[in-house]
């Protein structure tokens, strides 16, 4: 029965020495498997001590899962891509397939109405293909290239749009749904982060041209 | 005496108002403790790979010291500021300090979560050998973010060693401040 004493805690003793958490899990699992046959081979049977490697191996299980799921690469279709090479290099892989959970793309034709001034969008709009044009009172004051924002403005501060804007060619869009995407951003402070800094930098490019 | 109105040292030793810096452009103002500070290492640390943001938007950053301007030069040198967008200040009387309400005291200072934070920040390798004109031990730091109109939209006055501004809300400040300038209509 000793065996089990010995082999549980070799396994835990290497599983000390291993620098990949992902590892030292698998065999802190391993060595709780050890120690559970050694309780259960004891006299009386220990279900304390197999509760509580129970619980331990839920736990890690959990975990090993996450990890796992964090390492597996990101798969994103040639659209998503697209947009991820436009507009959010800044984002991993991994960060821009959670931001995808918010985004959905849509396609608007010449002349349709994407902005109206003075009503708040709901919405961030990053052109995938075609141009946008910022009118006030009918006047084209700025036209949006692809991998640019529409709607950031309300986005960081609930002030209503100055200026409509208008597909000025068939377009294609990511809308990023607003709400959705402040519950995201305040549940990942990385993914938050980056998103600053891309807006950020839509910003700065909007200022140097105004 | 506000904020604004607090003269301060420049690296040449001349002195200028603090509310200069903000009198065309934001300003993030970062109140440093004394030069030798660990906390104030790992901050600088935390916030130079984002700094560029802020100088995209136009936004100015001064860091005030509370030591010499000879003290300053040395900080400048080891944490690679001596060129770049960072403006570089001292307030050795710590009226600027003073008039940001940034705490000072011994509890602050020596309180057992500076002290716990202190260990980890050295063994994290932050802070360095602390010379007699570094600045004052007991006076805490702080970061406040102002608008060009003079508002200080963001505030953080620490109150242990270890504490630090809330970044997302700082730069936050900066992105809301910046889309709401006239060049940008939606």
């Amino acid at each position: 029965m000793e065996f089990y004493i010995h082999a549980a805690n070799l396994t835990f003793l290497v599983s000390f020495l291993v620098r990949d958490i992902l590892k030292l899990r698998a065999l802190s699992i391993v060595g709780g498997g050890f120690l559970v046959a050694y309780f259960l081979m004891s006299n009386p049977v220990l279900w304390s001590g197999i509760g509580w490697n129970a619980l331990f191996t839920a736990i890690n299980l959990v975990q090993i899962t996450r990890l796992v799921l964090e390492r597996r690469p990101v798969r994103l279709s040639p659209e998503e891509h697209r947009l991820h090479q436009l507009a959010m290099r800044a984002l991993t892989p991994h960060q821009m397939r959670r931001l995808l959970d918010v985004v959905l793309f849509t396609d608007a034709a010449a002349g349709d109405k994407l902005v109206d001034a003075g009503v708040d969008p709901g919405r961030l709009l990053v052109v995938v293909e075609g141009t946008l044009d910022v009118m006030v009172k009918g006047e084209r004051v700025a036209t949006l290239d692809v991998g640019q924002f529409a709607g950031e403005m309300t986005f960081l501060t609930a002030v209503p749009p100055k200026a409509d804007v208008v597909a000025s060619v068939r377009a294609r869009l990511a809308a990023i749904d607003t709400g959705k995407l402040r519950a995201l951003l305040a549940s990942n402070a990385e993914l938050g982060a980056a998103m600053q800094g891309i807006l950020g930098a839509d910003l700065a490019g909007k200022l140097r041209r105004a | 005496m506000s904020i604004g109105e607090v003269e301060v040292l420049r690296r040449d030793g001349s002195s200028v108002a603090l509310g200069r810096f903000w009198r065309e452009n934001d300003c993030m103002v970062m109140f440093l403790r004394h030069f030798a500070c660990p906390s104030c290492s790992a901050r600088l640390t935390a916030f130079l790979p984002r700094l560029h943001e802020l100088v995209d938007l136009g936004v100015g950053v001064v860091l005030v010291g509370a030591g010499s301007v000879r003290a300053l030069g040395a900080f400048a040198a080891r944490m690679r500021l001596d060129e770049g967008p960072v403006e570089l200040v001292v307030s050795p009387d710590l009226a600027a300090y003073r008039a940001a309400g940034l705490e000072r005291s011994r509890w602050s200072a020596f309180g057992p979560r500076s002290v716990a934070a202190a260990i980890a920040l050295y063994v994290g390798g932050h802070g360095a050998a602390r010379a007699d004109d570094d600045g004052d031990v007991l006076q805490q730091g702080g970061v406040l973010y102002v608008t060009r109109a003079g508002e200080v939209a963001y505030r953080h006055a620490d109150r242990h060693l270890g504490d630090g501004p809330d970044w997302p809300a700082l730069f936050q400040a900066a992105l809301a401040s910046a889309a709401a300038r006239p060049g940008v209509l939606v």
